[in-house]
C-alpha cells in the first residue's frame, strides 16, 4: 500500500506541477526574464530546497494535525479525489486551491471512519484560507509601494535590471514555498505517518513529477489564469504578488497549514491593484475563484465521504 | 545611480540615445541648408542636403539594429513595445528633415519670394523651435536615465517648444499668403508644402516625448 501511496503522490505532484505551472514558470517566462531552461532551473531549486529545508513540517498536517491517523486506504481516497478535482478544474482552466482540495478530502474520509477530528486545527486551517489573502493583499500593496518608492530613484535602465531579478527572486520564492507546503504535504500524506530514511529521494522524486507537469502540460490554458485574465499588473506589481503571496505560503508552513497559493496570489494581486489604481478587473473570474475556495473543499469533502461509505 | 547588470539593456539604451545623437546632427544639417538657402549660399546647401540624406540613411541603419536587438531578446518588462515606438517615432524626426530638405531643394537658385520668407524672424524662429524640440527630446532621453522625477522635469518641454514651432508656423505661412500678386504659385505651393513638412520635425519630436511618458507610467509601475 505505501508504494501505491507514493505513486498517487507522484501523480498528485504531476497535477500539481500542471495546474500551477503559472506561478512556477509562467511569470518568469511570461516577461521574458528568463529563457524556459532558466525558468525550470529555478523552479528545481527552489521547490527541492522548500521542500528539503522545510518541508518536514508539512508532513503530520493532515493525519496528526487535522486529525488522528486514518489507514493507508482512506489516505488513497485522499489522493484520488485531490487528483480528480485537480484534474478537472484544471481543464476548467481555474487554478485550483489544490491544499484546501486535499484538506476537504482528508476530512471526508476522517468523517466517514470516524476519526477524531482535531478542532482547533481545524478552524487554524480554515480561518487561515480566508485570512491569507487578505494579508497577502496588504502585503502586496505594501511591498509595491516600497518598491516604487526605491525605483522612482533609479533610472529607468537600472529600474528594467531590478524588475528582472525580482521577477526571478519572486519566483525562486514561490517555488520554495510551494515546495514546503505543497509538494511538503503531499509527500508527508503518503507516507501516512512513517518515517522515510530516503526522504530526500523521495522529496526529488516529486518535486520531479511537479516538474514534468509543468513541463509537459502547463504552457497553456491556466498557466495564464490570474496573470493575463483577472488583471493587468505592472512588472513591480507581479513582483509585489509573488513575493507576498510565498511570505503567507511561507507563513503558513511554520503553523503547519496547507496553503493554496492560488487565494495568496487573488488577494495579492487585488493590493498591488489598489497600490497601482487600476480600475479594471475581471469580476466573472476573480467571484469564480473565490468561489471555488468554498465549493471545491466542500465537494472534496463529500465525494471522499460517499467514496469511504461506499 | 548605477546599477551593474542589465548589461544588455544598458547597451541598447545607450544605442536609443546615439540614434537620438544621429537624428539630431541630421536637424542640425537642415538647420544650416536652410541658412545657407536664406544665405543665397546654393553649393553650402547643397553640401548640407547631402548630409541630411547620409544621416538619415545612418539613422535608419541604426533603428533597424536597435529594433532587432530589442526584439531578440532585452528585457524592458512591460514596455518593450514602447522603447521600439520610442525608435520609430526619433526615425519619423529625420524622415521629415529629409523630406522638408527635399521639398525646398532646387536645381538653381531659390525664387526670390522664397529667399524673402526664409529670412524672416519668424521662419529663423521656427527653424530654431524645430532644434530646440530635437535637443529637448534628447536632454528628456538622457534623463530618463538619472531618475523619474528628472524625466518627469523634462518631460513638457518638448511640447512647449513644438507649440512655440506651431505659432511661428502660422506666421510664417499669414506672410506667405499676405501679399501673393506676382507671386509663382508653385513656390507658394512649395513653401507651404515645405513648412508642414519641417513642421513635422518638432510634432514628431513631441510624439516621441508622449512615448517617453508613457515609458515613465509604465516602467516605473
Amino acid at each position: 500500500m505505501a508504494e501505491s501511496l507514493l505513486l498517487l503522490a507522484a501523480v498528485l505532484s504531476f497535477v500539481f506541477g500542471w495546474n500551477n505551472s503559472s506561478f512556477l514558470i509562467g511569470n518568469v517566462r511570461g516577461s521574458g526574464a528568463l529563457s524556459l531552461r532558466g525558468a525550470l532551473a529555478v523552479t528545481v531549486i527552489g521547490l527541492l530546497a522548500g521542500v528539503l529545508f522545510e518541508g518536514q513540517k508539512m508532513l503530520r498536517s493532515l493525519d496528526g494535525d487535522l486529525a488522528a491517523a486514518v489507514s493507508a486506504q482512506g489516505m488513497a481516497v485522499t489522493f484520488v479525489v485531490s487528483i480528480a478535482i485537480t484534474v478537472a478544474m484544471t481543464f476548467a482552466d481555474l487554478p485550483a486551491s489544490f491544499s484546501a482540495t486535499m484538506v476537504g478530502a482528508f476530512l471526508g474520509v476522517a468523517l466517514a471512519l470516524g476519526s477524531r477530528i482535531y478542532l482547533g486545527q481545524t478552524y487554524l486551517v480554515v480561518a487561515f484560507w480566508f485570512v491569507a489573502p487578505l494579508l497577502s493583499g496588504l502585503a502586496a500593496f505594501l511591498i509595491h509601494r516600497s518598491i516604487r518608492h526605491a525605483e522612482s530613484r533609479l533610472g529607468l535602465v537600472a529600474v528594467d535590471s531590478m524588475n528582472r531579478w525580482g521577477t526571478v527572486l519572486g519566483s525562486l520564492a514561490t517555488a520554495y514555498a510551494l515546495g514546503a507546503n505543497n509538494i511538503g504535504l503531499i509527500l508527508g500524506s503518503a507516507l501516512n505517518g512513517s518515517q522515510a530514511s530516503d526522504f530526500s529521494v523521495l522529496a526529488l522524486g516529486l518535486t520531479l513529477a511537479a516538474l514534468a507537469g509543468t513541463l509537459l502540460l502547463g504552457r497553456g490554458g491556466v498557466s495564464g489564469t490570474i496573470g493575463d485574465r483577472l488583471l493587468v499588473l505592472t512588472p513591480q506589481g507581479v513582483i509585489s504578488v509573488f513575493v507576498s503571496s510565498a511570505l503567507l505560503v511561507w507563513l503558513g508552513t511554520q503553523l503547519r497549514v496547507p496553503v493554496s497559493i492560488s487565494q495568496c496570489i487573488l488577494g495579492g494581486m487585488l493590493g498591488a491593484a489598489l497600490s497601482q489604481n487600476v480600475a479594471v478587473i475581471n469580476r466573472r473570474l476573480m467571484i469564480e475563484s473565490i468561489g471555488s475556495w468554498v465549493v471545491v473543499p466542500a465537494l472534496a469533502l463529500v465525494a471522499s465521504y460517499l467514496l469511504m461509505a461506499a | 545611480m548605477k546599477i551593474s547588470f542589465g548589461g544588455r539593456e544598458r547597451a541598447i539604451f545607450q544605442g536609443v540615445e546615439g540614434d537620438l545623437r544621429i537624428v539630431a546632427s541630421a536637424v542640425e544639417s537642415f538647420s544650416n541648408m536652410i541658412a545657407a538657402l536664406a544665405a543665397e549660399r546654393q553649393e553650402d546647401a547643397a553640401g548640407y542636403l547631402q548630409e541630411v540624406l547620409d544621416k538619415e540613411k545612418e539613422a535608419d541603419d541604426s533603428h533597424r539594429a536597435l529594433s532587432t536587438q530589442i526584439a531578440e531578446g532585452a528585457f524592458f518588462g512591460g514596455v518593450r513595445e514602447d522603447m521600439l515606438n520610442l525608435l520609430e517615432k526619433i526615425d519619423n524626426i529625420a524622415d521629415s528633415a529629409k523630406d522638408a530638405a527635399r521639398l525646398i531643394e532646387t536645381e538653381g537658385s531659390l525664387d526670390s519670394t522664397a529667399v524673402s520668407l526664409l529670412k524672416t524672424q519668424a521662419m529663423k524662429d521656427f527653424i530654431l523651435h524645430q532644434r530646440d524640440a530635437v535637443s529637448a527630446l534628447q536632454d528628456l532621453v538622457a534623463a530618463l536615465e538619472v531618475s523619474k522625477s528628472q524625466a518627469l522635469s523634462k518631460v513638457h518641454i518638448v511640447e512647449e517648444l513644438e507649440e512655440a514651432a506651431d505659432t511661428d508656423k502660422s506666421e510664417v505661412i499669414r506672410q506667405l499668403f499676405s501679399n501673393t500678386t506676382g507671386v509663382n504659385p508653385i513656390t507658394v505651393i512649395q513653401m507651404r508644402d515645405f513648412m508642414f513638412e519641417a513642421d513635422d520635425i518638432a510634432d514628431n519630436a513631441e510624439d516621441a516625448s508622449d512615448v517617453v511618458l508613457i515609458l515613465i507610467a509604465k516602467g516605473y509601475g
